[in-house]
């Protein structure tokens, strides 16, 4: 009897309205902005839960490919390797929508003089070439560099557009998160770090010199391109949006949507 | 590791200076329990952070120095996986068959058992392979790899033994694959998938090209394993597009295979060349048709001359063959397969009965074969999948009868 009672009672719970969170995971950078999300779309329908866990982008996408989360949440594009594996494993090429712009930026202690550093010197510091800021206009002090975890999509966008591939400096030191490099900055005097715009209060963000230009990573400038390092925010899926997730993902393309993403610190998408 | 000297430094500092500030205060007041430290005791507090200073220090360099060790072994990654396997054949029975072999054809098996390592550095990368099976351990994949960092057209040149950039299920590993073997015509003319010598490879965008040139006999040709037997070698290639969703190509294969002497055929068909060509489409399909899975379509054409029939060259012979494949997902956890496979290994040759046996077909005939397979995936580690396939041989003639060999293939696949 207590049998076919659990059969039956298993039977309804499908129909009795309960449905599994839609889980979102990856990306550090956009764990604020996907919260802030999920707290205005769960807000608005009650019914549906959305599960927002942070971790970095490439352990958001090693969740989509062992089907432990909905979506991953990107700050960098899918490597060629993971889609393949997701073709492999799913037969579907994945689904990419950018939800999001930003600029990654370079943070410096407010006591810092510098306002600005090319590209190349940028690149220099953080291959550990240029270890003094002397060597780039600043104070005769050694140059504390901060970085983040290879599992962060930051960390990726940076190796691959600044660093060209090549390897952080040994003595770069890894935090966990853009929060925790923001903090030791704003702690360290001679400390650099970088991060998401949305990170940049507190501290001095680095303009960055093109050409004669000191371009910042404003709107403006990231939306046209003009700072060098504006990137898109994605969410991942392994198939086309459906159900909870799809409502959850034209929420934050919505203009309240993109309106939380300028309040957050990033930059709308459209 | 860094951050203890920027803490330790203010903190071990600041009695130093709250003891100089309140210097004059202590005159005035001079409690006994903040008397200021004899110079001596201030010159020990002195030598004291220096000597936790250069402590510091030393640990930041050790730090860094182990960091640089922890990078070169995040570099080396393996990988690998072992298919255990259970095949009922119908046409399996017991003792040696005409050549000696074992008759056998089911039972149970480690298909493959491979293991590799790969170390991936700046520019190059090392990759080599194995496979652990019941009959011995072989190299299956030994790799030099370097990449051109330059152009971000991602050039890469490869020498050692690798696979033959032809086609995709020459390339496609049998960890991947849904059906637990090749197709028919891809066993013919990809045996072993694998050659010794070097290949470049260009992924810029969408295109995919691949060049390479190559000893020609494989890993497979009984006579000359590990060895090439001429002094000719091939050229293999594919040019392709992926677009994420599609993705097709068209592959050749340029070489000359040399007979060397042989008892058992006519003397005016040694010492001479024989051509070893073949030219391949392929493409594939990745559509959201459906809300509970992906869904794959998959094809492959080759045709060409001088390809292998159980290790041994057919020299300058003419086949030709295709497959289609239908995979769909359904939910993360299962997927259904079918595939049609077709090989003509005796082109232009009509389908006859065998000239010894006419209740036979012979072994020129063409052959059809019709796999369905269903898989399990229980974690991104375990999968099992069971298969079902049916070769359907042309009888050729009003008497011969096409031989039984369905074949049934359970398999269980652990992959890390």
């Amino acid at each position: 009897m207590s049998f076919i009672r659990i059969a039956v009672l298993a039977l309804l719970v499908p129909l009795s309205g309960v449905a599994a969170p839609v889980t979102v995971k990856g990306s550090d950078t956009m764990v604020i902005l996907v919260q802030r999300w999920a707290e205005d779309f769960m807000k608005k329908n009650p019914g549906t839960k959305i599960q927002v866990t942070g971790g970095g982008s490439g352990t958001g996408i090693s969740a989509l490919l062992n089907g432990t989360t909905d979506i991953a949440s990107s700050s960098r594009a899918i490597k060629e390797a993971e889609q393949e594996k997701l073709r492999g494993r799913y037969n579907t090429p994945g689904h990419e929508i950018a939800v999001a712009k930003d600029g990654v930026a370079f943070y410096v202690n407010e006591k810092n003089p510098l306002s600005s550093l090319t590209m190349n010197q940028l690149k220099q510091i953080y291959l550990g070439d240029i270890t003094n800021w002397k060597d780039v206009g600043g104070p005769d002090a050694k140059i504390i560099v901060y970085s983040r975890e290879n599992s962060s999509g930051t960390y990726v966008f940076v190796k691959d557009h600044l660093l060209n591939g090549d390897d952080f400096a040994a003595s770069a030191q890894t935090l966990p998160g853009t929060a925790a490099v923001v903090n030791a900055v704003a702690k360290e005097k001679f400390g650099i770090g970088y991060g998401g715009a949305a990170y940049g209060k507190g501290i001095r963000e680095l303009k960055v010199k093109v050409g004669d230009d000191e371009v910042a990573p404003s709107l403006e400038n990231v939306k046209s391109g003009k700072y060098p390092l504006a990137r898109d925010l994605y969410f991942y899926l392994r198939g086309k949006p459906a159900d909870e997730a799809k409502g959850f993902i034209d929420f934050c393309l919505s203009e309240p949507g993109q309106k939380i993403v300028s309040h957050v610190g990033y930059f709308p998408i459209r | 590791m860094r951050l203890p000297i920027h803490l330790l430094l203010p903190l071990l500092t600041l009695p130093l200076h709250a003891l100089g500030q309140t210097a004059p205060e202590v005159k005035e007041t001079p409690p006994p329990a903040t008397e200021a430290p004899p110079p001596n005791a201030l010159q020990g507090m002195e030598e004291r952070v220096g000597l936790l200073q250069g402590q510091l220090e030393a640990l930041e360099a050790q730090y860094v120095e182990t960091k640089n060790s922890v990078l070169t072994f995040s570099k080396l990654k393996f990988s690998g996986y072992v298919q255990a396997r259970y095949a009922y054949a119908e046409n399996s029975v017991g003792g040696l068959d005409a050549s000696g072999n074992p008759a056998v054809k089911d039972g149970f098996t480690i298909r493959r058992g491979r293991l590799k390592a790969q170390y991936q550095g700046d520019y190059a990368s090392f990759l080599l392979q194995i496979d652990a099976t019941p009959t011995g351990v072989t190299l299956k994949d030994a790799e030099a790899s370097i990449r051109e960092p330059w152009s971000g057209l991602g050039i890469t040149l490869t020498g050692g033994q690798t696979k033959w950039p032809f086609g995709y299920e020459i390339v496609q590993s049998s960890g991947d694959r849904e059906f637990p073997e090749r197709t028919r015509v891809v066993r013919a003319f990809g045996p072993g998938e694998r050659d010794r010598g070097v290949k470049l490879a260009l992924k810029a965008k969408w295109l995919r090209a691949n060049i390479g040139v190559f000893d020609g006999n494989g890993t497979q040709n009984t006579k000359y394993i590990g060895v090439d037997n001429d002094t000719e070698k091939d050229v293999v290639g594919r040019v392709g597009a992926d677009f994420k969703w599609l993705a097709f190509g068209v592959s050749g294969w340029a070489g000359k295979s040399y007979r060397a002497s042989d008892y058992t055929v006519a003397p005016n068909t040694v010492g001479k060349f024989f051509p070893r060509n073949r030219i391949g489409f392929d493409a594939q399909v990745y559509l959201d048709l459906f809300p509970f899975g992906g869904t794959a379509i998959k094809a492959e054409f080759i045709a060409g001359t001088t390809y292998q029939a159980n290790g041994v060259e057919r020299y300058g012979q003419t086949a030709l063959g295709w497959y289609a494949l239908l995979v769909q997902n359904i939910g993360q956890r299962e997927q259904v397969a079918v595939r049609y496979d077709f090989f003509d290994p005796f082109t232009g040759t009509p389908n006859q009965a065998d000239a010894r046996n006419d209740s036979l077909p012979a072994s020129s005939n063409q052959v059809h074969t019709v796999g369905v397979m269903v898989t399990h995936f229980f974690d991104d580690v375990f999968k099992a999948s069971a298969t079902y396939e049916l070769p359907i041989v042309e009888p050729g003639g009003p008497k011969a009868v096409a031989p039984r060999q369905n074949l049934f293939t359970v398999q269980l696949q652990a992959k890390f």
